[in-house]
């Protein structure tokens, strides 16, 4: 049987009542190991939910369950349990070098010395920035800066990893670099989820395919089941798709 | 398979940035309790307003010779220092021809005299000596020991949150370069609109800092929602500050040399 990781009932979450925009009833269950991708367009609600994945908001109604806890009794456990890397990297990373930054999740759960410097080499090796640890995050490129935004949240452990637009402002190389990131962190047992408008990059990893419109859950199945609905949603159909051939094909990731 | 190329990748305005940073290494500077550099620097730094020639030489020598261990080119000084050399030789000519005293060198009825250079010498020395400690200082410092010793100086301060001071030098040095980038930014994408136009400098300068002071109050925001999601919290685990073994000498040394700077 799948363990449920997070559950998510009935969540709203209005900016402003004369527009509606925001979430709203949300309903969804995520289990451990999953890859799910949330497509949307703008302002479809997808950064929205994911905040509220890591009490970063609070709901107008509704509420979170993570391994059957609501998110607010305890904040702490539940950012240990999903991390979260955010859109802009440089606005993400706080430490001096590439070594602190890393460091600071673990610093702030007040882990001793000896288990912070463990934890994080351990992260920085598995992402290969082990080389760079004493350099200045602002001398990285686009791509090392979102593997040492990865690396952060990896050196406190998380179950869940979530991520907010990961590909946006990344040239070829770094998105390629990035997508073999995601995928061995979701071979290593971590459950992925990810919001983008652009799924042609990840949609042939993906196990699930979550469409958002409008601050609501619009379709939620297999990739394969919802690629011709896509472009309904204001989401572009993967190449592959549109030529009748298998996602897996023509990927990113082959 | 990239990582390898991107690993040298070094932006333009970066390099600029850099050149008077940490540098790694394992010398004896790198090595020492970074709270007995600040204490040596700041000690001698004040003692060397009474130095004279004799002490001065000798600081001068223990300086280089501490340089050269750090591993620091004598290049990389006078790339990083040229500016300053130059404010110095502004500062010698200044005292050389403002002090009165027996005349050496007269041209156009203007003379710089003995006592004006002997003093300009002096003030020359002593500036570019606590330039030079403090350099070595920079570059044998990570910045985030610097930060952790800032923390336990603090510590014993009534009033003064040490932690969150810490962390808002680290954010500092953290967001210089970024900010830097995004003036950068902003200037170049006026100026590809012909903002050199305007000929009022105060016009300019607002036109710059309203989109420049929007664009770091939403980044602000936006490190306190990453900060926050990263569990935040100002009860974090203390600095670690690792000791060579040698620091007793180098305070004992230091007061040593500052007694000969006042005295002498």
């Amino acid at each position: 049987m799948k363990h449920k990781i997070i559950e998510i009932i009935n969540l709203s979450h209005i900016y402003d009542k004369k527009t509606g925009s925001g979430i709203k009833d949300i309903n969804l269950s995520i289990f451990k190991g999953e890859f799910i991708i949330f497509a949307g367009r703008n302002g479809s609600g997808k950064s929205t939910l994911f905040c509220h994945l890591n009490g970063l908001l609070s709901p107008g109604s509704g509420e979170i369950l993570v391994e059957n806890k609501n998110i607010k009794k305890n904040l702490t456990r539940t950012r240990r349990t999903i991390g979260m890397v955010f859109q802009d990297a440089d606005t993400q990373i706080v430490g001096e070098t590439v070594f602190d930054d890393t460091a600071f999740g673990p610093e702030n759960l007040k882990f001793s010395r000896e288990k912070i410097n463990e934890k994080v080499l351990s992260s920085l090796d598995k992402l290969g920035l082990l080389p760079l640890k004493d350099r200045n995050p602002s001398t990285l490129s686009g791509g090392e800066k979102r593997k040492l935004a990865i690396a952060g949240i990896l050196a406190m452990n998380p179950e869940v990893i979530v991520f907010d637009e990961p590909f946006s402002n990344l040239d070829y190389p770094g998105t390629l670099e990035l997508i073999e990131c995601i995928k061995d962190l979701h071979r290593s047992g971590h459950t992925i989820l990810i919001a983008t408008h652009d799924i042609e990059k990840i949609v042939s990893c993906a196990t699930r395919l979550i469409i958002m419109d409008n601050g609501t859950i619009a379709a939620d199945d297999k990739p394969v089941n919802l690629l011709k609905q896509l472009e309904t949603f204001g989401i572009r159909e993967p190449c592959a798709s549109k030529l009748g051939m298998d996602i897996n094909r023509i990927s990113w990731t082959s | 398979m990239c990582f390898k190329t991107w690993h040298g990748y070094k932006p333009d305005i970066m390099d600029q940035l850099t050149s008077f940073t940490y540098q790694t290494g394992k010398s004896f500077l790198h090595m020492l309790d970074v709270r007995c550099k600040i204490f040596s620097m700041g000690l001698l730094s004040l003692s060397i307003i009474k130095a004279d020639f004799a002490s001065l030489a000798l600081t001068g020598v223990i300086i280089a010779t501490l340089v050269i261990n750090a591993g620091i080119k004598s290049v990389v000084i006078f790339r990083d220092l040229k500016y300053f050399f130059i404010l110095l030789i502004f500062v010698f000519v200044a005292r050389a021809l403002t002090t009165d005293g027996t005349p050496l060198i007269i041209f156009f009825n203007i003379s710089m005299t003995k006592q004006g250079m002997i003093i300009g010498a002096r003030i020359c020395a002593r500036f570019l000596i606590i330039m030079l400690l403090g350099m070595v200082f920079i570059k044998t410092t990570k910045p985030s020991s610097v930060k952790g010793a800032v923390q336990w100086f603090l510590s014993p301060v009534p009033f003064i949150p040490e932690k969150r001071v810490s962390i808002m030098i680290s954010l500092f040095l953290r967001f210089m370069p970024f900010l830097i980038k995004q003036t950068k930014q902003i200037s170049n994408a006026q100026k590809s609109r012909c903002s050199d136009l305007q000929p009022n400098p105060i016009k300019k300068t607002a036109r710059l800092c309203v989109p420049l002071f929007k664009k770091t109050f939403q980044s602000a925001d936006r490190l306190a929602t990453a900060m926050e999601a990263r569990c935040y919290s100002e009860d974090r685990t203390d600095p670690e500050f690792i000791k060579s073994g040698h620091e007793t000498i180098i305070y004992l040394a230091t007061l040593a040399l500052s007694i000969i700077m006042i005295l002498f």
